[in-house]
């Protein structure tokens, strides 16, 4: 009787242990079972949104692409004589004011080679733009200027770029005359991106060669070439600073050269002043040895 | 130090790759912000066409209040680095993993932004910025990948004892 009692003891006891582990069993394959659901869940949610990230990606690219830019050309007029007479004033009124030449970004870099000259033999100032182009907006304004204390421009244009809405000059069917330099001027197509002014092949050569960045990027416009000795790449300032204005109020902002855009535009124009006065052996001397252009000069005695 | 009950199993690959894709983004990212600051280095890139670096560099939407895209980029991938780091990966703190996830997907929000004004507005596109996009891309897909096959120490340790 007694053994029996002990048996019946044992067995419940291992039957209890039993049932015991079968439940902890249980639950733990429960928690593994709810643990891996969650985790193919979180898969699932992970891949979800990545792919999500990537279809609005995908989406704003075919949409931007397909959605070509309608760029119209905008009128073209004749400068009015209250830009012309302010460009030739500022030419020679802001010479003596010492420039900001830290407003002045992207300075021209030095080319070595053949020297560029026209027929005559007279160094030569090529410039190679677009009509559209903010960036060439930008910069006709103080090229004009420094161009315009060396010789004198007639049928100068204004205009507004195509891109960017920017106030700027055009120099397309423009001419220039200069007993120091020559200037040729091309706005190779219009503000809608449809070809204005052929390059001749050897401008066209210049182009390809030296119109990229100096890393050897593809051209781009603007593209200065400074009588074979220096090019500028792009613009010298941000055209944002002429953002919302007429080619009226820049003209009239010119004289202006303690506020921007006169004074941005005023170290532009002495830092192309300089150059070109390194080009034609400091001709005038009025110009290349004024406040400005000294400082210009010494600016880009820094430049590569 | 953490203790093991308060860690979790992320990944081997995380932290690593993550790492590197962040530095990547701190050099492409450090390039541009020199490029943009020291007028006489410009990016290798072209500059006609719709591939065209300099007309989406100088745009009116490089700057955000102000400030250069190209600095904000740079502080995003400086700012992602302690996020990614092996002690972070491993850590049960919901609030890493969470800022972590909410830190990279308001890179992708940025990004979004900066594709649509380079598609539909600028009408170009800067290849190294595209770089930038790419792996910010890259990351928050790593991201949301690791922390969803992240597993908390308890459950490895139970499945330990299963076995």
């Amino acid at each position: 009787m007694a053994d029996d009692s002990r048996h019946d003891r044992q067995g419940r006891t291992s039957t209890k242990f039993a049932a015991k582990k079968a439940a902890t069993e249980r639950i733990a394959a429960a928690r593994a079972a709810q643990a891996k659901a969650n985790r193919r869940r979180n898969v699932m949610v992970a891949g979800g949104s990545t792919l999500a990230v990537v279809l609005v990606v995908g989406l704003i690219v075919v949409v931007g692409l397909s959605s070509k830019k309608k760029l119209s050309a905008t009128a073209v007029v004749a400068a009015p004589a209250s830009v012309s007479s302010a460009i030739t004033s500022a030419a020679t009124s802001t010479l003596s004011a010492t420039p900001d030449i830290s407003l002045v970004g992207g300075p021209p870099s030095r080319l070595t080679g053949a020297k560029l000259t026209n027929s005559a033999g007279l160094p030569q100032v090529l410039y190679v733009g677009a009509e559209y182009c903010p960036n060439c907006g930008a910069t006709r304004w103080p090229l004009a200027i420094a161009l315009s204390r060396f010789g004198t421009f007639s049928n100068l244009k204004t205009l507004t770029s195509s891109e960017a809405s920017i106030p700027t000059l055009s120099f397309r069917g423009s001419s220039y005359t200069s007993t120091f330099i020559n200037f040729d001027g091309k706005e190779q197509v219009d503000g809608a991106n449809k070809p204005l002014e052929t390059l001749s092949a050897a401008e066209d050569s210049l182009f390809n060669n030296f119109g990229g960045s100096p890393n050897g990027s593809t051209p781009g416009y603007p593209f200065i070439d400074f009588g074979g000795i220096w090019k500028q790449n792009g613009t010298s300032y941000n055209y944002t600073e002429l953002s919302g204005m007429t080619p009226e109020t820049v003209a009239a902002s010119l004289s202006n050269v303690a506020a921007k855009p006169g004074s941005t535009i005023k170290a532009s124009a002495d830092v192309y002043t300089a150059i070109i006065c390194q080009m034609d052996g400091g001709k005038p001397a009025n110009v290349c040895t004024a406040t400005g252009v000294i400082a210009a000069t010494a600016a880009l005695a820094g430049a590569k | 130090m953490q203790s093991p009950e308060h860690r979790v199993y992320a990944p081997r690959w995380a932290a690593p790759v993550a790492l590197l894709l962040t530095l990547a983004g701190i050099g492409v990212a450090i390039y541009l912000t020199i490029a943009h600051y020291d007028t006489h280095v410009s990016l290798v890139c072209s500059a006609k066409g719709a591939i065209n670096c300099e007309k989406v560099t100088s745009s009116a939407q490089s700057k955000v209040f102000g400030i250069p895209v190209a600095l904000l980029g740079l502080a995003y991938f400086v700012g992602m680095v302690p996020l990614h780091l092996p002690v972070a990966w491993r850590s049960a703190d919901p609030r890493i993993r969470i800022g972590r996830l909410a830190y990279c997907a308001s890179g992708i929000v940025f990004v979004f932004y900066l594709i649509y004004a380079e598609a539909m507005i600028i009408k170009a596109i800067c290849l190294w910025c595209t770089a930038i996009h790419a792996i910010t891309l890259v990351l928050f897909t790593l991201t949301v990948f690791a922390t969803a096959l992240s597993v908390p120490a308890s459950l490895v340790e139970l499945d330990d004892g299963d076995d």
